[in-house]
């Protein structure tokens, strides 16, 4: 994936997320940075360096949190996990990935709980967001396995 | 993409400083408050073009209401319409061998439904229906009709009101026959639509489903207007050779909101 279209999806997605933020349909749609952070490691040949993941993360909260840590903390999880892992994220099982990204949400939504008082809806995210993260994942998983897999 | 294997003394520097580096920008952000001038920046930023789209959505909104209010307007017209046509073909149905019905053609005299009093209805029998006083009639008694239909008589009449006491009220009477010449009076019984009155002559026969129309004998009524048609026939158990009728009025009060009535005056 070409550097300035990352970027300029990610300023994209800033909008999106406020758009989705100042409408009610935050609280049930899938956490969109996740979902493109998950997309882009896909694509590109070498994971990036984990400050990058760190400065993502802060961006990130510093748009949509009240403290820099729920997205900070996290993506700097992501980051030392994607760059110490011996295998590619891809190579691993479905089962193993949705484990991995349900979690992550999970801790990532309730940390965005504990600091931030989003909307009244926040407790339908923090069970809902982990799922249809997933969810997603799966089907985009399942549509580009083999496409990915034989690239490798 | 491609993976490192790092030795571990590598990887728990690399956790430990992107762990410090984490704090820091924490800290840094608490300390400057960049937080809330960033979340500023990106309201502000974002202000001009959600005016624009919520202008838009407003403006498409309005112009759908409008349209809703035009087409709610039509079917209120058309609901109308087929209001007074059904009424023409009730009353063609019963008139029989009355076709007396002049009363139809007096626009002066006639008015507006303008509300029905449903709780008393229901709860206290009470039936009344109000309708608009274009004329400014004053004191007195006058018979209202829907078309052909008989429905009540005036009670109270104000400049803008008159309380009209329907048919089917406990307090209301009215001189009634059939076209095979049997007469009675009946009377309201509290029931929604429903009045009734006892034979006990037999002399002249009826069935299920006969019209009955007003005779005038009251003097309130003009003759022949429809009242009903009957529903029921029973026996009375102390005295078998009397008859309780009832009488289901074709007048429907919960149908009858801004709908056109005839005063006779």
């Amino acid at each position: 994936m070409n550097e300035a279209i990352r970027y300029l999806s990610f300023a994209l997605l800033i909008i999106l997320n406020q758009i989705l933020l100042s409408t009610n349909f935050w609280s049930v749609f899938p956490d969109i940075f996740l979902v493109h952070t998950l997309i882009f490691v896909t694509f590109i040949k070498k994971i990036p360096n984990i400050y990058i993941f760190i400065l993502k993360g802060f961006l990130i909260d510093l748009f949509f949190s009240n403290i820099s840590t729920p997205y900070t903390l996290t993506y700097t999880l992501i980051g030392l996990y994607l760059n110490f892992s011996n295998l590619r994220w891809i190579q691993r099982s479905l089962l193993e990935q949705m484990i991995l990204i349900i979690s992550v949400s999970f801790s990532l939504n309730v940390l965005l709980f504990a600091l931030n008082s989003f909307s009244d809806d926040m407790i339908v995210r923090i069970i809902l967001n982990p799922l249809l993260n997933s969810i997603i994942w799966a089907i985009i998983f399942l549509n580009q396995k083999q496409k990915w897999l034989k690239n490798i | 993409m491609s993976t490192n294997i790092l030795p571990l003394q590598k990887k728990l520097r690399v956790a430990f400083f992107s762990l410090i580096f984490s704090g820091s920008l924490i800290y840094l952000s608490q300390n400057l408050n960049l937080n809330e001038k960033t979340q500023r920046f990106l309201a502000q930023s974002l202000d001009v073009p959600q005016q624009f789209i919520t202008q838009v959505l407003n403006e498409y909104q309005e112009f759908e209401n409008q349209k809703i209010a035009q087409l709610e307007d039509e079917i209120l017209n058309l609901q109308n319409q087929i209001y007074e046509y059904e009424l023409e073909i009730r009353s063609l149905e019963n008139s029989g061998s009355y076709d007396n019905l002049d009363f139809f053609i007096n626009e002066n005299s006639a008015t507006y439904i303008n509300s029905f009093d449903q709780t008393n209805f229901t709860c206290c029998k009470k039936h009344r229906v109000y309708i608009n006083n274009p004329n400014k009639l004053q004191d007195g008694i006058y018979a209202i009709s829907q078309g052909g239909f008989a429905l009540g008589k005036t009670k109270n009449i104000s400049n803008n009101e008159i309380e009209v006491r329907l048919l089917s009220d406990p307090d209301e009477y009215i001189s009634v026959k059939t076209t095979t010449g049997f007469f009675c009076i009946a009377k309201g019984t509290g029931k929604g639509r429903i009045i009734g009155c006892l034979n006990e002559s037999k002399a002249v026969s009826y069935e299920l489903g006969d019209t009955f129309f007003t005779t005038g004998f009251d003097g309130i009524y003009p003759p022949d207007l429809i009242v009903g048609k009957i529903v029921k026939i029973s026996t009375n158990q102390s005295n078998i050779f009397q008859h309780s009728l009832e009488i289901e009025l074709f007048f429907d009060p919960y149908k009858s909101i801004n709908k056109k009535v005839i005063v006779h005056e």
